[in-house]
């Protein structure tokens, strides 16, 4: 199944503001749900997330692929997420560009991998088995990164030949683009310029904080005016996209965030990329 | 270093902070290597901390946080989901707090409650909806939420006076093998404590004894009429309670 365009703007549901949305009419056009906080048997989890999904469209975004794993995806995990794409029917599914996984270890955490063909033979097979798994094709996120292996391609090039041989899609994490720029020392806008605009179907909009002495990707502080100029200097390049602002912790009040997603789409406005 | 060497290396140093992984890399690295690793252990810490809110407040930061730096060092992390990470932490406890059980037993209860609370939805059944059956041969269906914890403390009685704001009692040791029933209703997680041959009883049709059987084992142990009255209470407890979901007479 390909992916489908989808223009609008969402939020991360998060525990503390299920009741809202469960209770009134959020204006959201989507809501994305980290796909293992549902991947279990039963119970309110699952029942949330149902309800959810009858009042708004939901993307599944999933943290524990591990595409870059040299041993392969996991099959049961797969399965169990092939369940729950068959029960939510979502928009997208997302995970991202690492590793989290070898045998017998998963560290549950986006772990780095080096841009080289070698690389690049794996994710693609690994993307490959989890799309016929799935039965759909997936996106992939630019994760932050804390340290940089010597590599043959950038990341821009590796993520777009793996569109190309996988048809695979993007979720560009505008926020992580910024922290791995900062971090390895390359050019933010260079990368953003050099994605194909057609790989790309949603955007993730979130905050960091700095470290001793690295910027470090914490996703518990409102969008820094760095992370929104890069927005707008994307934005205008790309067709359709789903904007969603990322909040993991130190979650706040909903109105704050759905301020934050005003400027989001005060900006997409401005480029005539309003909200259908 | 091909890419199976590098996430060797690097499991190792996530695990055992590897200098001769972190040299190979060059100096240039150890600063983000150092997140990464600080971000393993620390996300294991807060997993731990948000899975035994009980068991913290009854040991305390520091005891707690030395078992926790224990767990992290010597149970390592397997399943595609952090959430199975916490599973292992009572044996932990009961490794480093030999001399105090009712802590590693707080914990297994704390546990067996998050795994009741999200097992599969399957409602209970009534009792009138059996009617006609063939009893003896009926085995009877226990809701996948079900489970028995054998007990040596009164663990569970400070859970409730915790969750409860009410006053914490003393570790009691004094009676051994309580028998504790956990289980969730609609989505609601309900535990009581039972009698040891109430609890053999289910552990029976746990195992996918005929309830012919059961009733044999505890009429074996009980005079005639208590065994009699003892199985149409507790039965009739059980589908009250909505732990029973199915029969099968096949």
């Amino acid at each position: 199944m390909a992916i489908l365009p989808f223009h609008g703007f969402g939020l991360g549901l998060r525990k503390q503001h299920y009741s809202e949305f469960l209770e009134t009419r959020v204006p959201v056009d989507f809501v994305e749900v980290i796909s293992e906080n549902f991947m279990v048997d039963g119970g309110r989890p699952r029942r949330i997330l149902r309800q959810v999904r009858e009042r708004y469209p939901v993307i599944l975004h999933g943290v524990s692929l591990s595409v870059g794993s040299v041993d392969g995806v996991d099959l049961d995990y797969l399965r169990r997420l092939r369940n729950l794409v068959d029960e939510v029917e979502p928009l997208f599914v997302s995970d991202h560009l690492s590793w989290t996984r070898t045998t017998s270890f998963n560290s549950h955490d986006l772990l780095p991998l080096p841009f080289n063909g070698e690389t690049l033979e794996v994710v693609t097979a690994n993307v490959l088995k989890t799309q016929e798994v799935l039965g759909r094709e997936i996106l992939l996120e630019n994760p932050s990164s804390y340290l940089n292996f010597t590599s043959e391609m950038k990341e821009w090039e590796f993520l777009s030949e793996l569109c190309a041989r996988t048809g695979c899609g993007l979720l560009l994490d505008v926020n992580n683009v910024y922290v791995s720029a900062c971090n390895n020392g390359f050019d933010a806008i260079q990368y953003l310029d050099g994605l194909f605009p057609k790989d790309v179907y949603q955007i993730h909009l979130a905050g960091h904080s700095k470290g001793t002495e690295l910027l470090i990707d914490t996703h518990d502080q409102e969008v820094p005016d760095s992370v929104w100029q890069l927005y707008r200097h994307v934005l205008p390049k790309l067709g359709p996209v789903a904007t969603m602002i990322e909040r993991d912790d130190a979650i706040p009040e909903l109105s704050e965030l759905l301020s934050e997603l005003d400027t989001a789409r005060f900006i997409a406005g401005s480029f005539g990329k309003a909200a259908a | 270093m091909n890419l199976g060497e590098l996430q060797s290396g690097f499991r190792d140093w996530l695990l055992d902070g590897d200098d001769q992984f972190a040299a190979q890399l060059g100096s240039g690295a150890r600063a983000g290597l150092d997140v990464y690793r600080n971000n393993y252990r620390s996300q294991l810490r807060t997993c731990l901390e948000v899975a035994y809110p009980m068991t913290l407040e009854w040991i305390g930061w520091t005891r707690f946080e030395a078992a926790v730096a224990d767990h992290i060092d010597s149970v390592t992390p397997r399943s595609w989901t952090l959430d199975a990470y916490p599973a292992d932490f009572p044996a932990t406890l009961k490794r480093q707090l030999p001399d105090a059980p009712e802590c590693h037993e707080l914990a297994e209860f704390e546990w067996a409650l998050s795994e009741a609370f999200v097992s599969g939805d399957e409602p209970g059944i009534s009792m009138e909806g059996c009617e006609g059956i063939d009893w003896d041969a009926a085995r009877l269906n226990l809701a996948p939420s079900f489970k028995i914890l054998h007990q040596d403390t009164n663990a569970t009685d400070i859970w409730s006076a915790i969750k409860h704001d009410r006053p914490i009692p003393s570790a009691d040791t004094s009676e051994t093998s309580r028998t504790i029933l956990v289980w969730r209703s609609d989505e609601v997680c309900q535990f009581r404590r039972a009698e040891p041959l109430e609890g053999k009883a289910l552990e029976m049709l746990s195992s996918g004894a005929r309830f012919g059987e059961v009733c044999d084992t505890v009429c074996a142990a009980l005079t005639p009429d208590v065994a009699i009255e003892s199985l149409g209470k507790w039965l009739g407890q059980w589908f009250s309670d909505g732990c029973i979901v199915g029969t099968d007479t096949a």
